[in-house]
């Protein structure tokens, strides 16, 4: 048996980004491995909530007779909003989780925060464009202009929107963790987001005085960016990509600054 | 230096537990430290590692230090013995395939290696564990209490390992053995009215701790507890 010796590789590959990208893989192969023996459905339950939402939406603008905003599809319409706000929903509190229960690395000298947070990042990305794909792939069978007449639009929206989430998670991981109090108020607030993005009406629609306000959020640019890529024709006149790219710099920065800085705190 | 505490002070419930410590670990050194029963040794560790973050003081980490010995963490009931050694080898940035092989022969867990932890008993679930520390390289291998252990068959073999570790490697440990101090320690200290008393030889720390010998490492470690998997199952929000 050959030992091996502690002197080998570890100390070159300790701090480059070899280690960090075999960290990252290590987590997400880990943790689908894992999901996957706990529960197979149960990986794909997650899935369900906004399922639910677009039926239960969907069933309701029928029940009333009430036509898209936009276009001649209610399932099109209803799943532009739905999709791309779960998208960062899902995305976000899944960081948050991967923060919470970071603790159990705390002996770990090589696993950081970050890594964990990037880790599951990916992981559910990856999830939810599968998701996503289906969706609109299902709605297109269908016989549904499901199929996006501008897809760059619709890459852009999507990578922006992960982005800004994935700053949000790492701000609001740290939050919760720090303050417990916090994980409420946030749970609160991101499901009120639903009525405030734009998900089930057009922006354009609306009185000047609530757009005004409303185009403060960014989730409400991306759905608006992503809902362009599917209609070529789609009122986005509150638009502005800047203004949500700036949110999405914004939020990573201060979440990397946050999640550093708090590091030691986060592992008690 | 591999590892350096500079007044280094701990309070937990309100009490002072351990006060005022500084010390300097030069490479390949082993630093052995004796303390009774609630005395701070693990909180001790815990600061060595990170985990805990000391009060007042600051603790300085040249180098690699390993989880501690007999306790991996990341062991998940879930995977199977291959899979966690694949998984620890990742964290740790080595080549997955080296690590394996090197559990699967030491640990000698035959085709138990490919099964599921859930299906280990005590004494292949110790195997596992030990041959999964020592097999992850470091510059300072970390212990608190364990240092070596499993059944009989495999005890012998997992102190010639620890000892071959103890060649390469500096140690930093905590336990309440005597004989694990003649065994492992270049350096004795003992944990005296919440302070960090080092003593020139090993022997006369043993002397001034005092206590009878008695066998501190236990034959079997328990699994760490377990992860929280239902975080992993459910979004919060």
């Amino acid at each position: 048996m050959a030992p091996l010796t502690a002197k080998s590789s570890i100390s070159a590959g300790s701090s480059g980004l070899r280690l960090r990208s075999s960290i990252i893989l290590g987590l997400m192969l880990h943790d689908i491995k894992v999901r996957f023996r706990i529960s197979a459905m149960g990986y794909f339950l997650v899935l369900a909530e906004p399922v639910a939402q677009f039926f239960v939406m969907f069933l309701i603008f029928h029940a009333i007779q009430r036509q898209p905003d936009f276009g001649i599809s209610l399932g099109v319409f209803l799943a532009t909003g739905i999709v791309p706000f779960f998208l960062f929903m899902h995305l976000s509190s899944r960081i948050i989780s991967a923060i919470r229960s970071g603790r159990a690395f705390n002996k770990v000298q090589t696993v950081s925060f970050l890594d964990l947070a990037v880790a599951r990042a990916v992981l559910e990305f990856l999830t939810l464009v599968i998701f996503g794909v289906a969706v609109f792939a299902l709605l297109a069978f269908f016989g549904e202009p499901a199929i996006p007449q501008n897809l760059l639009d619709v890459i852009n929206a999507v990578l922006i929107m992960a982005i800004t989430a994935f700053g949000f998670g790492l701000i609001n991981g740290v939050l919760t963790k720090l303050f417990k109090v916090y994980a409420l108020i946030y749970s609160l607030f991101s499901r009120g987001m639903l009525f405030f993005s734009g998900v089930f009406y057009v922006v354009a629609n609306l009185p000047p005085l609530a757009r005004h306000y409303l185009s403060y959020n960014p989730l409400l640019h991306g759905i608006e960016w992503f809902r362009l890529g599917f209609f070529e024709t789609y009122p986005a006149i509150d638009l502005d990509r800047g203004y949500l790219a700036a949110w999405a710099i914004g939020t990573v920065t201060l979440g990397i600054v946050m999640i550093k800085a708090c590091e030691s705190r986060l592992k008690e | 230096m591999i590892l350096g505490f500079s007044h280094v002070t701990k309070t937990a419930h309100g009490r002072p537990l351990l006060a005022d410590i500084s010390f300097c670990q030069p490479p390949q050194v082993s630093i052995g430290v004796l303390g009774a029963r609630g005395s701070g040794k693990s909180t001790l560790i815990n600061m060595v590692l990170g985990a805990t973050t000391p009060d007042s003081g600051q603790i300085h980490r040249h180098g690699r230090l390993s989880m501690p010995i007999g306790f991996p963490a990341t062991l998940n009931r879930y995977l199977t013995g291959e899979e966690n050694a694949r998984y620890m080898a990742r964290l740790y940035g080595l080549d997955p395939k080296t690590v394996c092989a090197f559990v699967d022969e030491f640990s000698e867990l035959g085709p138990m290696f490919r099964r599921r932890l859930s299906s280990y008993n005590a004494s292949l679930r110790s195997r596992l564990v030990f041959a999964l520390s020592y097999a992850i390289p470091a510059d300072c291998y970390v212990a608190d209490g364990t240092l070596f252990g499993g059944d009989a068959n495999f005890r012998d073999k997992c102190l010639a390992l620890a000892k071959l570790r103890r060649q390469q490697a500096a140690f930093f440990f905590t336990t309440r053995s005597p004989r694990d101090m003649r065994l492992f320690a270049d350096v004795g200290a003992v944990i005296q009215n919440n302070r960090l008393v080092f003593y020139p030889t090993v022997a006369e720390a043993i002397a001034a701790f005092g206590q009878p010998e008695d066998d501190a490492t236990p034959l079997l470690p328990d699994l760490p507890p377990e992860e929280p998997d239902l975080d992993n199952l459910l979004p919060d929000y």
